[in-house]
């Protein structure tokens, strides 16, 4: 195969790919802004006639409009969910920080017995299937109160991001000069003084990536949600979920939330995007 | 001297630091793991007490003819995800160039795995959606218009399409970080002696993708074995019990029939089957990093 044919073929690879990445995105966000009537045809309108916020509107629960009484049910207090989502990932983000800093500075600087076995067991709960943890914890939780609360959901959502975190922020401490360190050890600083005032500046892009891909994981986090949370908690991924089948599937009202619902995901790639290989791959790669 | 020596060595530091975090693995990690075995051991319903019957649910299991679907519909899934999601995410890997224009590609193919498997399941519900999907559409002309969720031997594969539009960028991506690492040189120098591309890719890059080929496969494989909502949300398992995966079954079992220790039983075969996996990932962590 000559070259010129082979870099076409390349092209034309990398085009496709492209197409199958952006269309169903783009697709999502022409139908948000579509009336009912261009949603529901055979014939596929590309271009919207007539614009409309209505869709965004029902996805938020705003508009009560007796033409679609339904979807304004449905998505009764999804406003509020989606607040309760964006505190509950926040609140978690904030916690797995404070904790995994401090923990994965001493699994990477401090030589103790028992140091390695910590820090498999810590990776070990990476891969526990969320089911076998929600069963016994939905017994538990029920017998204390705690299903449908902030809580409940914060510390389920800790034991699944701080595995990632603590090995994320191990590997990045490990890299880094040591002599700093000592440095403030020999001026006479403590530990957590000695963290917080020569670690966290040195490793503050490791802790954005940290926190941007905890953020965009709880976010947009289903399965324990859906189990673990009813009304007063009940989360953007669930509510968003429950709009399908209430008579009929509101798809405007569904494409609005999903656009509505990549606002958070989409400010995690845009601030974390050059950490986010390490994070995801909990640096298995190097 | 001796300051640096007893900081770096002092295992009251040491469990000061890690404490916190391993106090809340401890309640939320392991507690449900042994308390989740306990309930597999016993007959426990929402009414009544429950009682201890061993092994009781794992022999029910065993000739449970909707268990084994559950199985094989996970492997099938998996399997079918993980090699389609290896060979588009490597081909884009090795197709983008290392610099340069094209590089601006990069985040975009990210997006699909940072979007919220809910919002992806709507997306596609509606692109496969037979009378005014856009794929239906396109198609029309050619095959007709297949009902892509509601047969029971398309909606399978529908749903592992939908599996690589989300996760073949993770794949990628670590596939281009190992490929950005791998040498140029050797490449230039093999290139210069005349290596065409194939013997380029098969002997020159080939073997230094390989840890990262691995690393890949663990992480995406313990991925698609637990894989449930996208499923749950699409076609919830159904039509009949076509797409009900070991995930999807755990979750009736446990909340729509409240069979919870058959669920416990049918949750401690999924973790076996990612512990497999996660062991061999663990040990690949380990050496890399400790």
């Amino acid at each position: 195969m000559t070259s010129a044919v082979w870099e076409f073929c390349r092209k034309l690879f990398l085009v496709a790919a492209l197409a199958f990445v952006v269309l169903p995105i783009a697709w999502m966000l022409i139908t948000s802004f579509k009336v009912p009537n261009e949603i529901s045809t055979t014939n596929p309108v590309f271009v919207p006639s007539a614009p409309t916020l209505d869709n965004y509107r029902a996805a938020l629960g705003i508009a009560i409009d007796e033409r679609d009484l339904s979807i304004t049910v449905a998505s009764r207090g999804a406003g509020r969910s989606y607040v309760r989502s964006v505190v509950t990932a926040g609140v978690t983000t904030v916690l797995v920080v404070v904790l995994a800093t401090p923990a994965g500075y001493a699994l990477a600087r401090i030589r103790v017995r028992g140091r390695s076995v910590v820090g498999q067991n810590v990776l070990f709960a990476r891969v526990l299937p969320p089911a076998t943890i929600a069963l016994p914890l939905f017994a538990q939780f029920s017998a204390m109160r705690l299903i449908d609360t902030p809580a409940a959901l914060i510390a389920l959502y800790l034991g699944s991001t701080l595995p990632f975190a603590v090995w994320t922020l191990m590997a990045f401490i490990g890299e880094l000069p040591i002599e700093v360190e000592e440095a403030a050890f020999v001026d006479g600083a403590s530990v957590i003084q000695m963290l917080w005032r020569v670690v966290v500046p040195v490793l503050a892009p490791a802790v954005v990536a940290v926190a941007v891909i905890t953020f965009a994981l709880c976010f947009n986090e289903f399965f324990m949600a859906l189990i673990f949370t009813r009304v007063h908690w009940l989360t953007f991924p669930v509510q968003t979920a429950a709009m399908i089948g209430t008579g009929g599937t509101p798809w405007g009202p569904m494409t609005a939330a999903g656009v509505i619902g990549l606002v958070p995901p989409l400010l995690t790639l845009l601030v974390g995007r050059r950490y986010l290989v390490q994070g995801l791959s909990l640096g298995a790669v190097k | 001297m001796t300051l640096r020596l007893t900081r770096r060595r002092d295992p009251r530091t040491f469990w000061l630091l890690t404490s916190p975090t391993l106090v809340i693995l401890l309640v939320v990690g392991v507690y449900p793991l042994v308390a989740s075995l306990w309930m597999a051991l016993n007959r426990s319903q929402v009414t009544g007490p429950s009682r201890f019957v061993g092994f009781d649910n794992f022999a029910r299991l065993a000739a449970d003819p909707r268990f084994w679907n559950a199985i094989i519909n996970s492997l099938a899934f998996a399997t079918l995800a993980l090699s389609l999601e290896l060979v588009f995410g490597l081909a884009v890997a090795l197709a983008l160039r290392r610099s340069g224009r094209e590089t601006w590609l990069v985040p975009v193919f990210m997006l699909p795995m940072l979007i919220s498997p809910v919002v992806a399941a709507v997306t596609w519900l509606m692109l496969y959606h037979p009378t005014i999907g856009l794929i239906n559409y396109v198609l029309r002309p050619l095959i007709g218009t297949p009902a892509w969720l509601a047969n029971s031997s398309l909606a399978l594969p529908s749903l592992v399409v939908v599996d690589i539009w989300e996760w073949t960028p993770f794949v990628f991506l670590l596939l281009r970080a190992a490929y950005l690492g791998a040498s140029v040189e050797i490449e230039e120098a093999a290139r210069v002696d005349g290596a065409g591309r194939i013997a380029l890719f098969r002997h020159i890059l080939l073997p230094q993708l390989a840890p990262a080929i691995g690393a890949v496969l663990l992480i995406r494989g313990i991925d698609v074995l637990k894989v449930f909502d996208t499923i749950y949300v699409m076609t919830g398992g159904g039509p009949g019990l076509s797409t009900e995966t070991l995930g999807i079954y755990i979750y009736r079992a446990a909340f729509e029939d409240f069979n919870v220790g058959y669920a416990a039983a049918l949750s401690y075969v999924q973790f076996a089957l990612v512990i497999v996996l996660g062991l061999l990932f663990i040990r690949r962590v380990g050496r890399t990093q400790q």
